[in-house]
């Protein structure tokens, strides 16, 4: 046995579109239950999956792909959501989605380049977040 | 998702399922529906067998206190179970939807 972190990368590649959202909430949650997270955890790593991946389809371009990785570390599980932007689309920090989506990750980020935006976020294993 | 509704004068609207991005016109279709029947004195939506809600049901339910509050109706939301008030919460919502406490 060694100390290194096990890599188990999981990636999903969906159409970026409505339908597909319950879909990578019920993988990102899946990720966290296998990693044996608490109850709080998993839920709220669902829910700010699902409120990043909703952003990222609000600001895709018509036919674009969201691409989801999700990486399980021991004591968090890391996500990055890409997706093709329609041009001037932007991830409103105003918005209703990235108030529930910062409130519930420990860490979230969110950036434009080369018409592409990324949402980066992670959810610690047990740290407690309280409304 | 599966919406049903019950009564006239107090509209009872009850939801089951999941409410997210691919689900909230449906919701939205029932509250205008519910809202715009002449009888209709007041709507209350019943989310206890909602298992998740996220941020495009949360505008759906906004959208409709705020349509109820121009036509003098009254409006709130019951049942709401820890996950689903925990996400209300954080949007500062909980007393907009006239949530009932406990």
């Amino acid at each position: 046995m060694t100390d290194a972190e096990p890599v188990r990368l999981v990636e999903v590649v969906v159409d970026a579109v409505a339908d597909q959202v319950a879909l990578l909430r019920s993988v990102a949650a899946d990720v966290a239950i296998r990693g044996d997270f608490d109850l709080d955890a998993i839920e709220d790593l669902r829910m700010a999956v699902d409120e990043a991946a909703a952003l990222l389809v609000g600001c895709a371009a018509p036919g674009a792909r969201l691409h989801c990785e999700l990486r399980p570390e021991r004591q968090q599980v890391r996500v990055r959501l890409v997706v093709d932007a329609k041009p001037d689309a932007q991830v409103e920090h105003s918005s209703m989605g990235w108030q529930i989506l910062t409130a519930l990750a420990t860490e979230a980020n969110a950036e434009a380049a080369e018409g592409r935006i990324t949402i980066t976020l992670a959810r610690a294993r047990s740290e407690k977040i309280t409304a | 998702m599966q919406i049903t509704s019950a009564g006239e004068g107090s509209v009872v609207l009850s939801v089951t399922g999941e409410i997210d991005l691919s689900t909230a016109d449906e919701l939205q279709n029932a509250l205008d529906a519910a809202l715009a029947a002449k009888d209709t004195t007041e709507v209350v939506v019943d989310l206890s067998e909602v298992g998740f809600l996220d941020s495009a049901g949360l505008r759906v339910l906004v959208s409709g206190q705020r349509t109820a509050e121009e036509r003098a109706l009254g409006f709130r939301v019951t049942g709401a179970q820890p996950r689903v008030r925990k996400v209300i919460a954080i949007t500062g919502l909980t007393a907009t939807l006239g949530l009932d406490v406990g």
